[in-house]
Order: C-alpha cells, then sequence, then structure tokens
C-alpha cells in the first residue's frame, strides 16, 4: 500500500503541494459521476460515424477543464497537438499522391480523434481519486462486482506503469529492449517483458489487497462515504457549456 | 492443469473480495501489458497491425496468470468488462465494448464447459477473448465513408482511392480480425509455457 501510495504521488506532482485537491472536493469540483458520463459521451460520439465535427467541441472542453484545473502545460498541449494531428490528416495527403501518405493521414485522423477524448480523460485522471469514482459509482446503483474491480483497476495503474517503467530500463541497460530486439526476438523480448513485471507487481500486490481487505473493501454492508457525491453548480456550468458547445456544432454542421 | 495448484474451483457466481481485487490486479497488468506493447503503434501505420499481434500474443502471459486465480463462474467476464470499460474511457468504439463482453461469455462457456481445468480450453477461451482487439477496427466497416471520403481523399484522384479502397478491403479487415484468434492461441501457449517454466517454481501461480 505504501508503495503504490508514493508512485501516485509521484504520478500526480502538482496536487502533492495541494492534497485538498485530490481528496476532497471543493465548491467548485465537478462530480464524478458528470465527469463520467462527459467522457463516455465525448468518446462515443466522437468514435461514432461522422464524430470528427465534435472533435473541436471536445478540444474546447479539455482545455477548459485544463485550465479550471490549473494544468497550464495540458491547455496548450491539447490544442497543438490537435493542431499537429489535423495538419497531418488534411495537408499530408495534398503534399504527394502516395498511398503510404494516405495511410499515415487515416492514422492521423484516428490520433486527432484520441486527443480530443484523452483531454477530458486525462482531466479526469487527475481530479478523480479512485475512492470518490467508487463512492460515485455506488451511487449510480452499479453493481459492486464491477466497481470493486475498478477501482482496485485504477489503484493499481500507477504501480504497475512504475514497474513497467523500471523493467523497460533494465532490459534497455542488457541491450535486450527497443524496438529492435523487440522485432528480432518477438517472442523473448515478450518473456523478458512479462515475467518480471508480473513477479513484481504481484508482490507489492499482496499489500494492496491485504490493506485494501483490512479496510473493508468489498464488505458486506453498504459502505458510507466522507464526501458523498452530490450535483452542483459546477456540473450545472459543465452541462450548460456542453450544450452550447453542441448547439454551435450542430449549427456550425448545417451551415456547410 | 492450468488451475491444479489450487483447490477445485466452485462453479457457482459468489465471488468474494479477493476475487474482485484479483480480477482488478489482473486487468491492470493485463492492460499495463498490452497497452505498453501497444505504444509502439505511434511509429507508423504498418507498426499499428505488427504491435496489436505483439500485444495478444504477450496479454496471453497475465490472463494465464489469472485463470490459476479464478475460484468461481462469472470471472473471467467481470475481466472483461472492466478491461473493456476502461478501454471504452480512453477511447475504443463503443461497439467494442459489446463485442468484449458477448466475447467473454463465450470465453466463460469454454472454461465452464472444461471444469476451469482444461489446458486446452483455456488457451481457446484466450484466443476468444482476444478477439475484442477486432471491435477496434469495426468502424472500418460501418463508417468507411468517413475514413475514405474526406476532402483530402477527394483531391486525390480516383485512381489512388481506388488503391487504398482495395488495400484496405473488407476481405483484408475481416481476415485480420479472424486473424487476432491466431494470434489469441500463440499467446495462450506461450502463457501456459512461461506459467510452466517460471510463475510455477516462483510458487506464484
Amino acid at each position: 500500500m505504501t508503495v503504490a501510495r508514493s508512485h501516485t504521488e509521484r504520478a500526480v506532482p502538482h496536487h502533492v503541494g495541494l492534497p485538498a485537491a485530490a481528496g476532497t472536493p471543493g465548491r467548485w469540483t465537478m462530480d464524478p459521476r458528470t465527469a463520467v458520463a462527459l467522457l463516455l459521451a465525448a468518446s462515443i460520439t466522437i468514435m461514432a460515424p461522422g464524430g470528427l465535427w465534435f472533435v473541436p467541441a471536445a478540444l474546447v472542453v479539455g482545455v477548459l477543464l485544463a485550465v479550471t484545473e490549473r494544468a497550464w502545460r495540458r491547455a496548450v498541449v491539447i490544442p497543438v497537438a490537435a493542431l499537429a494531428a489535423a495538419a497531418a490528416n488534411y495537408l499530408l495527403p495534398l503534399a504527394a499522391p502516395w498511398p503510404v501518405l494516405g495511410i499515415v493521414a487515416i492514422t492521423a485522423g484516428f490520433v486527432l480523434r484520441l486527443i480530443a477524448i484523452g483531454g477530458i480523460a486525462a482531466h479526469l485522471a487527475r481530479t478523480v481519486s479512485p475512492t470518490r469514482l467508487t463512492a460515485a459509482l455506488r451511487a449510480a446503483r452499479v453493481p459492486s462486482a464491477f466497481t470493486v474491480s475498478g477501482a482496485v483497476l485504477l489503484r493499481f495503474m500507477p504501480t504497475i506503469i512504475a514497474e513497467t517503467a523500471a523493467v523497460w530500463d533494465a532490459m534497455r541497460l542488457r541491450g535486450l529492449g527497443g524496438v529492435g530486439g523487440m522485432l528480432r526476438h518477438p517472442l523473448l523480448a515478450i518473456e523478458y517483458f512479462t515475467v518480471p513485471l508480473m513477479a513484481s507487481s504481484l508482490r507489492s500486490a499482496e499489500d494492496l489487497s491485504a490493506s485494501a481487505l483490512l479496510r473493508g473493501l468489498g464488505a458486506r454492508k453498504r459502505p458510507t462515504a466522507m464526501h458523498p457525491p452530490r450535483f452542483g453548480r459546477a456540473d450545472l456550468a459543465v452541462v450548460a457549456v456542453v450544450a452550447v458547445l453542441i448547439a454551435t456544432t450542430v449549427v456550425w454542421r448545417g451551415a456547410l | 492443469m492450468t488451475i491444479d495448484s489450487t483447490a477445485q474451483p466452485r462453479l457457482d457466481v459468489k465471488m468474494s473480495p479477493r476475487d474482485l481485487i484479483n480480477i482488478g490486479i489482473f486487468a491492470a497488468l493485463y492492460l499495463a501489458t498490452v497497452g505498453v506493447l501497444n505504444a509502439l503503434e505511434f511509429i507508423g501505420p504498418l507498426a499499428t497491425l505488427v504491435s496489436i499481434v505483439v500485444s495478444i500474443i504477450a496479454g496471453g502471459v497475465p490472463f494465464m496468470l489469472f485463470l490459476t486465480r479464478v475460484k468461481h463462474a462469472g470471472m473471467v467476464t467481470v475481466f472483461a468488462v472492466i478491461v473493456n470499460a476502461f478501454m471504452l474511457l480512453i477511447g475504443s468504439p463503443a461497439i467494442a465494448l459489446v463485442l468484449g463482453v458477448l466475447l467473454a461469455l463465450v470465453a466463460e462457456a469454454l472454461l465452464w464447459l472444461g471444469r476451469y481445468r482444461s489446458r486446452k480450453l483455456s488457451v481457446v477461451a484466450y484466443a476468444v477473448f482476444s478477439m475484442w482487439f477486432a471491435g477496434l477496427f469495426l468502424p472500418m466497416f460501418y463508417a468507411r465513408e468517413d475514413y475514405l471520403s474526406g476532402e483530402y481523399m477527394q483531391s486525390m484522384g480516383q485512381e489512388y482511392r481506388d488503391a487504398l479502397d482495395a488495400f484496405l478491403s473488407p476481405g483484408v479487415l475481416a481476415a485480420f480480425d479472424l486473424s487476432t484468434f491466431l494470434f489469441g492461441l500463440i499467446g495462450g501457449v506461450l502463457g501456459l509455457r512461461l506459467l510452466d517454466k517460471h510463475f510455477r517454481k516462483a510458487g506464484i501461480a
């Protein structure tokens, strides 16, 4: 548990100074249910046929969320990356009529959609702690089999990512890593990568599950939340902004 | 045989908190394994296909290790639901979730037929489960126009569009989708081999 905690905090550097931002929701924090609904709506619309039209709206939402969170770097990275992907998508095929460029352009169109969704997903990942997310999902009547295992999944992810980086570094040190090694001996590379990852992750998993069980995860009794999820004015503001953006997109699409 | 180190699995669906924690941990391990190797896809379009093949094969290792911890029916289905829900949140098409859950039910049925102990059926079950990767490409069938008829494609001339259309023909895509099953079989066998070679010896299988 202690191991996992330190990794989480390392992954969220700008929260170390203000633990309140991740733990206790302020008056202007979105309810996690709104955040999840927003992300699902964005993901489903953008990946559906014709979803490219909604990419600008999702990008605006992503940048606004980054600004409210004071994540200035993300507020700049999202539009820049999106512009680069859009440029590759629309301008590259005009440069020369090679099929390879066409495929790169299609991939860029896909990446553009992913950036639009990723902006909103990054906000969710940075601001909603697994505890609040579980409380919100419980309030939304999601069966406990999914909330408990899903919470463990989210809680454990940072630990595994740190372990992955360590294993990857160790492989590179021995000259086994990198794309070259992967292509020369794919099965061996998979073995060298997965076996240490599983072994070390499962060791910290033991601690995590012991600690979670002691604190009553999955107990028969319905747990109460320290900060029960409530819809507030932040949710109203988000709904209003999203409604305006959707209306703008529909009008813009009709005008073209 | 896969499960021989643990007690006979019970065939009911009463999962204990420890089972749910195990599902979460192995789902995270599976996603990390698949996700890291999938990051190779940003090298280029051909690498996308290669990275998916590598991911499917590598994913067999955490999945097979997960099966040794399965003690109740339904655990594989819950595993698939949270893996696919996570994928949906980070931008896979909604239809992939539907496909993933259906495939997981089939995989669960196969495992149940082998009473969660058959090695052969567990390999086949992994292969069925990993066909959810095909869901990521399903939009190429029902939303082809989106991909192939944008303004940039119009400017490329008919000949070029036909070439691309032919290259990404439904036949090629279907063959790729079905090949996920084949790579799933390889991944399942690799997972079992590593289970015997390393994890059982280390006492974590």
